[in-house]
């Protein structure tokens, strides 16, 4: 089964942070960009970046849990609450610093593609995609992109 | 697990809004094939007697073939087959293009469509999840707006679909079914039927794969004939200049159809030549789907009345139907021509045909202006083929006389038309005249379908083979010779069984009736490496008569007889008038007798034999309706 | 001190391609023995009412964005090729690389969900091996440019291609 993923079109972006402030509300009824499971950072002026969990095949996170509490289901990499005791080893593991411990229960959080971040974004810009659609769209951006440069016409 | 095979048969009834999967059974494929050899045994079985082709108890069958999916060379076609409003016997339709390969990665060999919705509808296949969905939005669209808002509306760039255009939704007798814009499975009004069930498209997505049994072998057996299909004389003309090709060989033939095929010989042959297409309109190929030939072509108007108009084709079939049949010797008007049928989804060769009829109707003063809307329907006036095509599409005034085909139009226009009618069964002839091509003559009469190039495809007599050959393969020195009778049934009879296994394994016949790249024991030994089967040569031709004896029973059981093998008297009393084929008809009676004889159908009533129906497996099918002799 | 090594990687001509997609089947069956699109690591982007057909594969770029992002080095180049390598045992399917590649040329694997993109066949591209238009060329840099110079050169002093309609008997 395909994993799908967050992903965010940087040319649409204008960083009002409008996607963590309803992540952090989703899950721990809060307006507070302590508690997203998704990071906005600038990168430049009108640049951002977006990141959060790649619901890798072979997660890291998974692999490192000495109590099993990460699994994959429906094509989501997923807490599993109940068996989570805080160990903090998903936190080291993961190569992209996307898991981490919630501040007052010490448990593993991350994204499992909820959407509601997505439904949020005024400009758009965020969608929950699969790599082989991402990589279509890409291969038809470059391929306009080229013809235009090459100016082929009939 | 069958190889090859995608093992699965769709059922889906548009009254019930019910979806069955059925496995596909290796006994059944062993004896059809596939392709058209499903289609026919399923309208058989599931359609009766005497039923309305309108009705909801026709049936709409669509299958791929074994090979369908692979890299053996052309074989990702797809027959749509239904009971022909036309002819009312078996009606079929054959085309390329993409979508034949994703209904099998989608997991389906064949998809039979029964019953009629209450509103229009489509199908939406995306690998095991099938569901009919509203087209209220679509229903009113031509083909190339309903492909743009099919992909719009799934959203997925990779989706295969075939559709209809206004033309079906009118019930136009020769509507035609629509795929990747300018594929069509057009002949015999498969369209018009899929109209009448209120199915405006098809749309799948398949992200399957196709598994062979001998993956060396096939592989090996594939490099093998590329080598000779790229050694093929006519593959420079087929690849570069595409089916245009056909015209020059059709004038050097003395038989480029004319102003209804009233000669043979054009007078603007230069302005419709393959040089002329290839020098200003041809801008380059568009092929079928895993295809080394690539004889489709993608064409522009750069100038003049139709600048601006565009799009696949014209084949040759198009070029001579809505050309040089009208009167008309100027592809630009021919390309637009083709791209209104493309677009509305008509079949160009019934409806160049039927136009080219009521032209010479109008120049022989049956027909008069204030019978055909103020038209001036004169050989050459393309206005009033434009005109007239648009007015059939949408069955408005006098087009929706001509939008019945043209033997029903003859029968109400009346006062002598039938006399240059022209159509065999209800079904309009294809671009070549026979007249300088006997055995192509002899098809034309005995094809299933009606007048049809195809069935038979004897390109044999066509290439200039020594007449040493043509005694090793039929048996006479003059079967090389175009213009002789004999040698000819045997020909026909070969070529239609032969041409029926490859339209069941939905291969394109220029790998096969180009230089005879694939004769029946290669096509045996794709399909063994695919399937895992040991089929021989004779295998092949038998798997394609028992299904041609298949199409000949249903035609039977309707009351379509012997009488109907014949051909219009233009072709058979009316000699060309000029040029290299002068004098020329197709001896009709001195090759049909004999033909009849190699098939073992009586001379009387046209019933098959016992003795063959036994060999073919058909005895049971045959005695429930009476169709046989002893 | 010599010029750096030309390495040979596929160099496509779109405006031949007739969208066939015989390419796309050669690469299933030449990496995995089935034939599906879907296994294919090459794909022709089409628009057919303009009739555009454009195949899209690794460039193999000299400064590859797939490599830089990777967080378990599962990437690495062929040491006669050059080509990208996707080791699979490293690789942890995070699709970084997908996201990286201005292409679209990097892809996961419909079953393993790992990245798979183009190997050069190891060195014999099957794509370029049977393409009927002869519009995938497996050269280095400056073969091509040099076959582009004599292609434009042949259209301006409009040497033409003998041909006839007719087929000529054999």
């Amino acid at each position: 089964m395909s994993m799908k993923f967050l992903y965010m079109d940087e040319s649409k972006c204008t960083g009002c942070l409008e996607c963590m402030y309803t992540c952090s509300y989703t899950f721990d009824k809060v307006r507070d960009l302590e508690h997203a499971r998704l990071w906005i950072t600038k990168v430049g002026v009108n640049q951002y970046k977006m990141k959060s969990c790649m619901q890798c095949e072979d997660a890291p996170c998974m692999a490192a849990c000495p109590e099993n509490a990460i699994r994959k289901v429906g094509g989501r990499v997923i807490v599993v609450v109940s068996k989570c005791v805080g160990h903090g080893a998903c936190v080291a593991a993961c190569p992209f610093g996307v898991i981490y411990q919630h501040a007052q229960t010490n448990k593993a959080v991350k994204c499992i593609t909820c959407g509601q971040c997505v439904k949020a974004c005024p400009e758009n810009a965020l969608s929950i995609i699969s790599a082989d659609a991402l990589a279509n769209d890409k291969r038809k951006s470059f391929v306009k992109k080229l013809l235009d440069a090459t100016k082929v016409t009939y | 697990m069958l190889k090859g095979y995608a093992g699965q048969i769709l059922f889906v009834d548009l009254t019930k809004r019910k979806i069955v999967k059925e496995p596909l059974r290796e006994d059944f494929a062993k004896l059809y094939l596939g392709g058209r050899g499903f289609n026919s045994r399923f309208l058989f079985d599931m359609v009766s007697k005497g039923i309305d082709p309108f009705s909801p108890e026709n049936i709409v069958a669509i299958s791929n073939g074994p090979l369908c999916g692979t890299l053996a060379p052309s074989s990702n076609r797809y027959t749509v087959t239904a009971k022909s409003p036309m002819t009312h016997g078996v009606g079929y339709a054959n085309s390329g293009g993409h979508f034949g390969p994703e209904m099998k990665y989608a997991g389906y060999d064949t998809i039979v469509i029964t019953g009629k919705a209450d509103e229009p509808v489509y199908l939406y296949i995306d690998d095991a999840s099938v569901e009919i969905r509203s087209a209220k939005h679509l229903w009113g669209k031509d083909t190339f707006e309903t492909d743009a808002m099919l992909r719009e509306e799934i959203g997925d760039e990779k989706i295969q679909m075939l559709y209809i255009g206004q033309a079906g939704e009118n019930l136009v007798y020769f509507s035609a079914i629509i795929n990747n814009l300018y594929r069509a499975a057009a002949r015999t009004g498969v369209g018009a039927v899929m109209g009448s069930k209120k199915l405006k498209a098809i749309a799948v997505r398949g992200t399957g794969y196709v598994e062979v049994a001998d993956p060396d072998k096939f592989d090996a057996f594939i490099d093998q004939t590329l080598q000779k299909i790229y050694d093929d004389p006519a593959y420079p003309s087929l690849s570069h200049y595409g089916t245009p090709f056909l015209i020059d060989l059709a004038y050097l033939g003395g038989g480029l159809a004319t102003r209804n095929n009233q000669t043979g010989v054009f007078e603007k042959y230069e302005e419709v030549s393959a040089e002329t297409f290839n020098e200003y309109y041809r801008v380059k190929s568009e092929s079928c789907f895993s295809c080394p030939i690539h004889c489709g072509k993608y064409a522009r108007v750069r100038s003049g009345k139709y600048k601006g108009a565009k799009g696949g084709g014209p084949e040759y079939e198009s070029i001579v139907c809505i050309g040089t049949k009208c009167g008309i010797g100027d592809y630009g008007a021919i390309i637009y021509a083709n791209e209104l049928a493309n677009r509305y989804g008509m079949d160009t060769i019934s409806l160049g045909d039927t136009i080219a009829f009521a032209m010479e109707a109008y120049e022989k003063g049956i027909l008069t202006k204030d019978m055909t809307d103020g038209i001036e329907l004169r050989f050459g006036n393309d206005e009033a083929l434009i005109e007239m095509i648009k007015k059939i599409a949408f069955r408005d005034g006098f087009g929706n006389i001509l939008a019945d085909g043209t033997k029903r139009a003859a029968e109400k226009i009346n006062k002598g038309a039938e006399k240059f009618a022209l159509h065999v069964k209800g079904l309009e002839p294809p671009a070549y005249d026979v007249r300088t091509a006997k055995a192509f003559g002899l098809g034309w009469a005995t094809a299933t379908r009606g007048a049809d190039h195809l069935a038979a495809l004897p390109n044999f007599e066509l290439l200039g083979y020594s007449p040493e050959k043509g005694v090793e393969w039929f048996g006479s020195p003059k079967a090389v010779d175009p213009y002789a009778t004999e040698g000819k049934p045997r020909m026909v009879y070969w070529h239609e069984n032969f041409g029926t296994a490859v339209d069941s394994a939905e291969m394109c016949k220029y790998t096969c009736f180009s230089a005879y790249a694939v004769k029946p024991e290669d096509l045996a030994l794709f399909i063994n490496y695919a399937v895992g089967w040991n089929l021989t040569g004779n295998d092949i031709l038998r798997i394609g008569e028992r299904i041609y004896n298949v199409e000949r029973l249903f035609n039977l059981r309707e009351g379509i007889s012997k009488s109907e093998d014949r051909l219009p008297d233009r072709f058979t009393k009316e000699p060309l008038p000029e040029g290299p084929a002068k004098g020329q008809v197709v001896e009709l009676d001195k090759m049909l007798p004999e033909y009849y004889k190699l098939r073992q159908w009586d001379w009387e009533t046209g019933y098959p034999k016992l003795s063959k129906l036994k060999e073919l497996g058909l005895v049971e099918d045959a005695k429930k309706y009476g169709l046989y002799v002893k | 001190m010599g010029l750096q090594q030309e390495f040979k990687t596929l160099f496509i001509e779109h405006e031949k391609c007739n969208g066939c997609r015989i390419c796309e089947l050669r690469c299933s069956f030449a990496h995995e023995r089935l034939f599906s699109p879907e296994l294919a690591r090459i794909h022709v982007v089409k628009w057919e009412l303009d009739a555009i057909d454009v195949p899209v594969a690794c460039r193999q770029c000299v400064d590859a964005p797939c490599m830089a992002v990777c967080p378990t080095e599962a990437i690495s180049r062929h040491p006669e090729t050059n080509a990208i390598i996707v080791d699979e045992e490293k690789c942890i399917g995070c699709k970084m690389c997908v996201i990286a590649c201005p292409f679209g040329a990097m892809q996961m694997h419909p079953v393993t969900n790992k990245a798979i993109t183009c190997d050069l066949c190891g060195g014999d591209p099957q794509c370029a091996k049977y393409c009927p238009e002869n519009a995938i060329h497996y050269m280095t840099p400056s073969e091509y440019v040099a076959y582009r110079r004599k292609e434009k050169t042949k259209k301006l002093v409009g040497k033409k291609e003998k041909r006839s309609p007719i087929p000529q008997a054999s």
